[in-house]
């Protein structure tokens, strides 16, 4: 309690540190003048009066002392002044002041940034309850290459009755509809998922309710529930929204409640939820495996682990087996060896840029540790510099700890500007990251810059401004006074201790630097090998367009009919040579891939088969792509009448399964319930190799193309080949389709070259961002190398003038700082190289078409630091060579 | 303990208190009279005394301090604990 009460005692005191101080000499002084009014009376003549007053009374200044110790904290006033004094030093020193903000700001800017995208997309919690309980839950056919597919139906039925170690499972499937008036129908996302997703995440609605498992039979599903971003950007927010009729694909929907916006950490985009619905057929427990159209989520009962979870999964899929003795499933079972998987939720939706993200934070690490070392030498050249001033201050009274502390005062406004400035940079650098991050990731929200990690970052340049502020202060509180005056600037040569101390940072910083040269080289050889693929088709030439047929077109005949129709009207235009149209998207679009049986071939080992991309195209596909058939023939429109399925392979497949003599002809062993003999599918051409899945597939699959109507999907992608630009065939091609029929939504507009590089993002990020660190690296560690010999330099003139003196050349100056210089350098890239050797093998999953130690990489970056290395030993290592011995020996 | 006991019955000012500490020990202690400022300061901080300026008996402005409730209190237990201690010590010198 007292102790409490005189803390806001003192606390008081400091704001009125002036009346305070004058109240107290006032109290004092009526005190003396008492004392010497009483001795006046006893008869005492005046001075010696006084001087027997100030007896009794003691130094007055001394008591003065001890009584401010007690009105208010002296060290706070003493901080103030260090600050004071602190900031009046940088400011007279703004080269020195800038450098160490900038490359400090700098290097922390760029861990804060990445530790936000790693916050936001890997460690942060779900906004939901107990979010470690949810997971999603994917079927996983290993020996066909399929690592996730969706789950179906079926497996929701049969988890939901039997499987209690869960608290509720949930489908979840993406929907896209067109909204809005004629003339102007925009194309939106939205899911379709069952009543569960809002019980096992434990959201409430916001306005409104959300639907029963009623509504989810067909014909009783026109219900939604809009997401609260999409309820206040287009009903702005108004509660009477409830109850209104919504136009969804030309049909009507009953809006029933808003969802709250956590909802969308999980599904970040989507507009409106509906019931998840379903026909009998994909409930059917035998359909199990044929209908994999949705994802599923669940939550894994409290006190329950995630393994015990999946075992209990397991066994409801072995029991699934051993009921359904079909020979198709149990070949499936047999081929593919499918089991399901559970992982955590956003673990699942992030895993693709996880590693990427991992390693550029190590990138940054290493960046900060150079950026640290760099700062520190700074630091430590300046203290020495500083040793005469330091030397006074102490002989005038200032004790050790006062020192210390002046020196920790100037690193924390330091490293505190930094940090200040390191937000700055990140905010930045966010915003650049979230370009890229809606290119690759569509699900998660955008990265945001959380007050835990700015929390973390002032915490970190906390444990920075120790680092660098004790260093050079444990080393001024124990420079020796008397050695420090004397010698001051007067030394023929520095102090042993610095310059090793100097020497050992200037290697720390060129091997760490080294080090990122390298990863970084290694990634950049990596992109060029990527890019240098060719994708097999003049991929600059094609435009992608989707359109969505809405519900009036009934029928199959009817939307073949429509689609004939578009492409007919596309090909008007003038500059357009082809048109065709695919079932999804062709560039890593909705095919994947399958396995298959050459005919006549045993299976491999414990009954795996080989796999290949599958892709169903239309008879025109080659001819407008401008793939080349090699042997046999293409695809016709006969061959869409025929029973019989035919098949073209790629070049790649022909050579690996059929080397040495033509595939056509052969075909592949029939998998359907009741094969007929002679209509085993056939192969009837090969076709020259095209990459639909990307450029970077390590060990790309081949290729089998099926002959597809593609009538069946109102989804129609048009695939246009043109000799003219985008901008201007665009509008044309906008407005052909607006003829045919204008409540057409055209959406997904993509040339399929930006297709393609749109999927090296990923390797494009971590390949720039690498880049930057390394050449902010090496910039760093000239610096440093330079400010390490320019301060050794301007210390040691004397010494060069005396040798000068005694008969040495410039060459020889030049010669001997180089020497010196280079070696320090030298063994730090030799620390470097070896380091390198045995940290680039965890980089061996981005690399590409090279490997992890590739000896001309090394040698090349070596070559390069050294050479900068050079430059930076070159500007102070000519103003030594420019001393001029008899201007030093004299002004001594 | 000394201070509370100067001004347990009025407010003193700093020279009276001194006065009555050099009495009441009868002059065993003797201290430099600034050293009690220190002292005063970190009572009042305490919240044992507080104190006001008022014009002293010979006519010159000072602070005169006096006893808090909570100085009342902390004098009473001092004391209570000085009996007790000097009881004790009694006790073993008695029977040594």
């Amino acid at each position: 309690m007292s102790r409490f009460r005189s803390f806001f005692f003192r606390l008081r005191g400091l704001f009125r540190r002036q009346s305070a101080e004058s109240e107290t000499s006032e109290e004092l002084r009526a005190h003396l003048d008492a004392l010497i009014d009483r001795n006046l009376a006893n008869g005492m003549p005046i001075e010696e009066a006084r001087f027997a007053a100030l007896r009794t009374f003691g130094v007055l200044e001394q008591v003065k002392e001890q009584c401010r110790d007690q009105l208010y904290w002296r060290w706070f006033e003493q901080i103030s002044r260090d600050l004071r004094f602190s900031l009046r030093f940088l400011r007279r020193t703004p080269v020195f002041t800038v450098t160490v903000i900038g490359s400090l700001g700098l290097c922390i800017g760029a861990n804060t940034a990445l530790f936000s995208a790693f916050y936001s997309l890997i460690l942060k919690p779900l906004p939901f309850p107990e979010p470690s309980q949810l997971v999603e839950i994917y079927n996983v056919y290993p020996k066909a290459g399929v690592m996730k597919l969706p789950m179906s139906v079926a497996q929701y039925l049969d988890y939901n009755a039997n499987a209690d170690r869960f608290d509720g499972f949930a489908l979840w499937a993406p929907w896209t509809f067109t909204v809005g008036a004629e003339g102007f129908p925009s194309r939106l996302m939205g899911a379709r998922v069952t009543p569960d997703y809002f019980k096992i995440l434990r959201v409430q609605p916001l306005l409104g309710r959300f639907y029963s498992s009623e509504e989810c039979m067909p014909g009783h599903d026109r219900v939604v529930v809009l997401t609260q971003t999409y309820w206040e950007r287009h009903f702005g927010g108004s509660s009477s929204v409830i109850g209104d009729d919504l136009r969804i694909d030309g049909e009507t929907f009953s809006i029933i409640g808003v969802a709250p916006r956590s909802l969308e950490a999980l599904h970040f985009g989507a507009a409106v939820l509906k019931p998840f619905e379903w026909t009998p057929n994909q409930a059917d427990p035998h359909a199990r495996h044929y209908y994999s159209n949705a994802f599923m989520f669940a939550r894994v009962r409290p006190g329950i682990s995630v393994g015990a979870a999946a075992a209990q999964l397991a066994i409801l899929e072995a029991r699934f087996f051993a009921h359904d003795t079909s020979l198709e499933m149990q070949g499936l079972r047999h081929a593919t060896g499918h089991r399901v998987a559970l992982g955590g939720v956003r673990a699942e939706q992030t895993k693709s840029i996880a590693q990427g993200l991992i390693f550029l934070q190590a990138a940054a690490m290493l960046l900060l540790v150079i950026g640290v070392v760099n700062v520190t030498n700074l630091m430590l050249a300046r203290a020495n510099a500083r040793r005469s001033e330091l030397a006074v201050r102490q002989a005038l009274g200032a004790g050790p700890g006062a020192l210390s502390l002046q020196l920790f005062t100037e690193a924390m406004l330091l490293v505190g500007a930094s940090a200040v400035g390191a937000v700055a940079v990140a905010s930045a650098a966010i915003r650049v990251l979230n370009i890229v991050h809606s290119e690759v990731l569509q699900s998660t929200p955008p990265i945001t810059l959380d007050p835990q990690v700015i929390a973390t970052t002032f915490l970190l340049s906390l444990l920075i401004a120790t680092i660098v502020g004790l260093l050079p202060a444990a080393r001024a509180s124990r420079a020796n006074l008397s050695t420090a005056l004397h010698v001051t600037s007067h030394s023929a040569s520095t102090g042993g201790r610095t310059i090793h101390w100097g020497n050992w940072m200037v290697s720390a910083q060129a091997g760490l630097a080294l080090i990122l040269l390298i990863g970084s080289a290694l990634l950049i050889r990596s992109f060029v090998n990527v890019i240098a693929i060719e994708p097999g088709f003049a991929a600059h030439r094609f435009l992608h367009v989707r359109v969505a047929l809405s519900s009036s077109y009934k029928g199959s005949a009817n939307v073949k009919a429509a689609r004939d129709r578009l492409m007919a009207s596309l090909r008007e235009i003038s500059g357009v040579e082809a048109v065709t149209t695919m079932p999804g998207d062709i560039v890593k679009g909705l095919f994947g891939p399958a396995a298959f049986q050459v005919r006549g071939s045993a299976p491999g080992v414990d009954g795996a088969l080989p796999t290949a991309w599958n892709l169903g195209v239309t008879p025109e596909f080659f001819d407008t792509l401008g793939i080349r058939i090699v042997e046999g023939r293409g695809f016709s429109d006969a061959d869409l009448k025929e029973t019989r399925q035919v098949h073209v392979v790629d070049r790649a497949f022909a050579e690996s399964h059929f080397p040495g003599r033509s595939p056509v002809g052969e075909g592949f062993e029939d998998f359907s319930p009741n094969p007929k003999p002679e209509q085993w599918p056939l192969i009837v051409g090969v076709a020259e190799v095209a990459r639909f899945t990307g450029l970077d597939v390590r060990d790309p699959r081949p290729y089998i193309y099926t002959a597809s109507s593609s009538s069946s999907s109102r989804v129609l992608s048009l695939i246009v080949r043109t000799n003219r630009r985008t901008a201007e065939i665009l509008p044309l091609i906008r407005e052909q389709i607006r003829r045919v029929d204008p409540t057409l939504p055209i959406y997904d507009v993509k040339r399929l070259d930006a297709v393609l590089d749109g999927l090296l993002d990923t390797r494009r990020g971590v390949m720039v961002m690498t880049g930057v660190f390394a050449v902010i690296a090496v910039l760093l560690a000239a610096l440093g190398i330079y400010g390490m010999l320019a301060y050794a330099v301007s210390q040691r003139t004397r010494e060069i003038g005396i040798r000068m003196t005694i008969g040495a050349t410039r060459r020889d100056i030049v010669t001997f700082l180089l020497r010196q210089c280079l070696s320090k350098v030298g063994i730090g890239l030799i620390l470097g190289l070896l380091s390198s050797l045995a940290l680039t093998g965890y980089l061996r999953s981005e690399l590409f078409g090279i490997e992890p130690n590739d000896a001309a990489t090394f040698v090349v970056s070596v070559l390069l630091l050294l050479g900068v290395a050079a430059l930076a030993i070159w500007g102070p290592a000519r103003r030594a060579a420019a001393v001029d011995p008899v201007i030093t020996l004299r002004s001594e | 303990m000394l201070i509370l006991k100067a001004v347990q019955h009025e407010p003193r000012h700093g020279l009276a208190i001194a006065d009555r500490i050099q009495q009441i020990s009868q002059l065993v202690l003797r201290v430099e009279q600034g050293s009690l400022y220190p002292a005063l300061y970190r009572l009042e901080a305490e919240g044992l005394i507080k104190a006001e300026w008022g014009t002293s008996d010979t006519n010159r402005k000072a602070r005169f301090y006096q006893l808090t409730a909570a100085g009342r209190k902390r004098l009473t237990a001092e004391k209570e604990h000085w009996d007790r201690l000097t009881a004790a010590v009694n006790v073993v010198l008695r029977n040594a």
